[in-house]
């Protein structure tokens, strides 16, 4: 941990170095200094993406500036400019999520750099407006996957989950990222004609969209809340474990990771273990017993009778409703229309269940082990195992 | 309407030239019909269509010379929404065909009244955004004025907001127009390069309000659905959440609430029996009054529920209240919105047979109501008695000999058990 972080601060205080000596060495300094300042005030009024993430305004910075400078400005000012928009969101919104914005920034535009010089030496003569456009679009586009590849792959929650689900994750902010390089290829594009009207062009819609994402991600975070509150709510109660909503769902969003489920499915995956047990509170309030090995198929019934309520939630309740069922009967194969998102949910509350009831997790894993034959796909518990090996869990 | 529309639209295709280039107008036609029927919710209650954006990006693109009849021609195409054929409600495309018209061409004509003449050149940029807000204004009131005349006509029971207190609508709308003439000066100067950039940040805006729309749905719906766990538990107080929400909305509006305490009274009004989800259950499900003790008891499971609520932000004053309505309901004091979440819980309470008494008749419930207005506020119990009687409901039971009647069932019924 501490090593990243002298690396961290190591190519930080390299790269400004080395891209204020090349601006001054090239003559560049205005100009460098500018697309540096551009550079850093984008990483204090970040876009919100709908996971939450705060993407700095560089690509529409990098967009506009390479359509409108040379290339040693832009790539002084951001050598200069992104270890200033690090040091500035982090005193802005803490080190803590500001941690994996330098390395994502630098590939991004890296790539985008890459992409952008390719192109214009193998097509020379396309200096006009369409063709700059044109050349955007992959530009753009290798901005992201580079970006997201060396976040998935630096952040801290590497620990925690599996890079290939992080990258996926991170890929569903695409349109953050449409927005940014069209808000800056339409200052770049403008500016000579409009002068500097042309920044309100860009602004405007770019502000339009920027209110619409910051709100979405406030509403999403706000139903996350919502669902996680509500998830508690059996053990407010006293009808569960303490803590059993939350830790199923961080492991089963972690083997749903494994699994190579959607980003759209592994959040479905997570609702339905944070609300697995709701049902609880129908069955303890109509005198039945609420525990044991009897009631566990009432329970997901219940459950998911009462999370269908919501028509946004219905498919989390599929989950939750085919969570209870093994994964395949005696003298039968495996059934086709039990969903892996259900086996993950159903794996990682019963490893919960086992260690929350004292059981050391080696013994917990060795529990689902036996049960493998028929109530846990075997598949799906050596993804647990993976999980709970990369968070160096004792004794596996 | 549809005729005035009808003469506008003759009147326009004579003094204007045919809009150049086709292709222009194509795609701008195409884009205002989408964004037409395609409002997006900006903030809470605020629906606003960008075809305004278009409609003045088209004038200033086009000139003085064919632009309202550029845009009077696409608000015309713009009338048929696909709804509308599916359902075969004729009578609304064509008084929208009027209206759309009109306040377009209305808009659109004082737009390119206040243009410069001759070519436009980058000086001209002020004076032309400039422009676009007296325009939007003027296109914006009279589209106000002809909705309002139709909902009169069609829809008398509707109420309608007076466009004095639209303030943020209009603001809106006013940045929407300046927005699109920018674009349509940015086409002149810049070429049709700009089309796809501006199109594209605006559509992935569009498309994250939508889903912001549909999340705030979906987080409604969610709270809703367990709510409806709640009741479930208790037959006998299925579809007390909802009239709850009723009589609190009707109450607020009445006591002339500001939009946000309203936002706040429905979801605390939807919210304040959740937390009998963590409730022991012999509590919710007593068959008879709960004593003192017991009533604390249930109060306290409710309020562990509540806190979970209220580590969310935007809940968190929304919990503030419902603190607020379980010292009122104790006899204490309260904010308004918690006066009137109580007085409507007290009224449905009362005005509904339990599983240990019958209804009341409406008149004994607002009698015991105003013998409580020392806790609730007079006015409150006022607003909550006048909205019902002036809307003619009546809750409870008919009247004394059928309470009686029911209060007989209920006390055979315990006894029973």
């Amino acid at each position: 941990m501490r090593s990243h972080h002298l690396l961290r601060w190591g190519l930080a205080a390299a790269g400004a170095a080395g891209g204020l000596g090349v601006a001054l060495a090239e003559g560049e300094l205005l100009p460098t200094l500018a697309v540096a300042t551009a550079f850093g005030l984008g990483h204090l009024v970040p876009v919100r993406t709908e996971t939450g993430r705060r993407q700095p305004l560089s690509p529409a910075v990098a967009a506009a500036a390479a359509l409108s400078l040379s290339l040693w400005p832009v790539l002084c000012g951001a050598a200069l400019g992104l270890p200033l928009g690090w040091v500035l969101a982090g005193l802005r919104f803490g080190q803590q999520e500001s941690a994996d914005v330098l390395p994502g920034e630098a590939a991004g535009l890296a790539a985008f750099t890459a992409v952008m010089t390719g192109l214009g030496a193998l097509l020379p003569g396309a200096d006009g407006a369409w063709a700059q456009l044109t050349m955007l679009v992959p530009a753009g586009g290798a901005w992201h996957l580079a970006s997201s590849g060396a976040r998935a792959g630096w952040t801290e929650m590497r620990r925690r989950f599996g890079a290939g689900f992080l990258w996926r994750t991170a890929l569903t902010d695409w349109p953050a990222y449409v927005v940014l390089i069209s808000a800056g290829a339409l200052y770049g594009l403008t500016r000579e004609s409009m002068g500097w009207w042309a920044v309100l062009l860009a602004a405007l819609p770019y502000l339009f969209s920027h209110l619409a994402f910051s709100r979405l991600a406030t509403t999403a975070a706000t139903y996350e809340q919502t669902i996680r509150a509500l998830g508690r709510v059996p053990e407010a109660g006293g009808f569960g474990l303490p803590g059993h909503a939350e830790r199923s769902a961080d492991l089963a969003v972690a083997i749903g990771g494994e699994l190579g489920l959607s980003a759209t499915e592994i959040r479905r995956v997570e609702h339905a273990a944070l609300l697995a047990d709701i049902g609880r509170v129908v069955l303890v309030g109509s005198a039945r017993p609420a525990g044991g090995e009897g009631v566990v198929g009432d329970v997901a019934e219940w459950s998911a009778a009462i999370v269908a309520e919501a028509p946004a939630l219905r498919p989390v309740a599929a989950i939750v409703g085919q969570s209870c069922r093994p994964y395949r009967r005696p003298g039968e194969e495996r059934d086709p229309a039990l969903t892996p998102s259900a086996q993950a949910v159903k794996v990682a509350a019963a490893y919960d269940n086992a260690v929350g009831s004292g059981a050391a997790p080696v013994d917990a894993l060795e529990m689902l082990h036996r049960g493998a034959a028929y109530d846990f796909d075997p598949e799906v518990v050596a993804a647990l195992r993976r999980v709970l090996l990369r968070r160096g869990c004792p004794g596996l | 309407m549809a005729a005035a529309g009808a003469v506008v639209l003759s009147v326009l295709a004579l003094v204007q030239s045919v809009p150049r280039p086709l292709w222009l107008w194509g795609f701008l036609a195409a884009a205002y019909v989408v964004l037409e029927y395609s409002a997006v919710e900006v903030s809470d209650r605020l629906l606003v269509s960008s075809s305004v954006m278009v409609a003045f990006g088209a004038v200033v693109a086009m000139g003085r010379d064919s632009g309202v009849l550029t845009v009077a021609v696409m608000a015309a195409l713009a009338v048929l929404h696909p709804s509308y054929l599916r359902v075969r409600r004729w009578q609304l495309p064509v008084a929208n065909f009027g209206q759309l018209v009109v306040s377009t061409a209305v808009g659109a004509g004082l737009l390119a009244l206040l243009l410069p003449g001759g070519p436009l050149t980058g000086g001209h940029i002020p004076r032309v955004l400039a422009a676009a807000v007296p325009a939007a204004l003027l296109h914006d009131w009279v589209n106000f004025r002809l909705v309002a005349f139709m909902t009169r006509r069609f829809y008398p029971e509707r109420e309608l907001q007076p466009w004095s207190r639209m303030i943020s609508q209009h603001v809106a709308m006013a940045l929407l127009a300046v927005l699109g003439a920018l674009c349509g000066m940015a086409y002149l100067l810049a070429g049709p390069v700009v089309l796809p950039l501006v199109g594209l940040t605006f559509v992935a805006g569009h498309a994250g309000f939508a889903s912001y729309a549909r999340l705030r749905r979906a987080h409604l719906d969610t709270v809703q659905g367990f709510v409806k766990a709640v009741e479930a538990l208790d037959p006998y107080t299925r579809g007390h959440t909802d009239r709850v929400v009723y009589f609190a909305a009707a109450t607020g509006q009445r006591l002339d609430m500001t939009p946000e305490q309203m936002e706040r009274l429905r979801w605390a009004a939807l919210l304040h029996d959740v937390g009998k989800l963590a409730a022991p259950p012999e509590l919710v499900h007593s068959t008879g009054p709960l004593d003192e003790g017991e009533q604390a008891v249930l109060v306290r499971h409710m309020r562990l529920v509540e806190d979970l609520l209220a580590g969310i932000k935007v809940l968190a004053p929304v919990v503030e209240i419902l603190d607020e309505y379980h010292r009122v309901g104790a006899g204490g004091e309260g904010r308004l919105e918690a006066r009137v979440l109580a007085a409507a819980d007290a009224f449905d309470a009362m005005t509904s047979t339990r599983s240990y008494r019958a209804a009341v008749t409406q008149l004994q419930a607002f009698a015991r109501l105003r013998e409580r207005s020392a806790a609730l506020g007079t006015e409150v119990v006022e607003a909550l008695i006048g909205t019902i009687t002036d809307r003619g409901e009546v809750y409870g039971s008919p009247d004394a000999v059928s309470a009686a009647e029911v209060e007989r069932l209920v006390k055979e019924r315990v006894v029973r058990a």
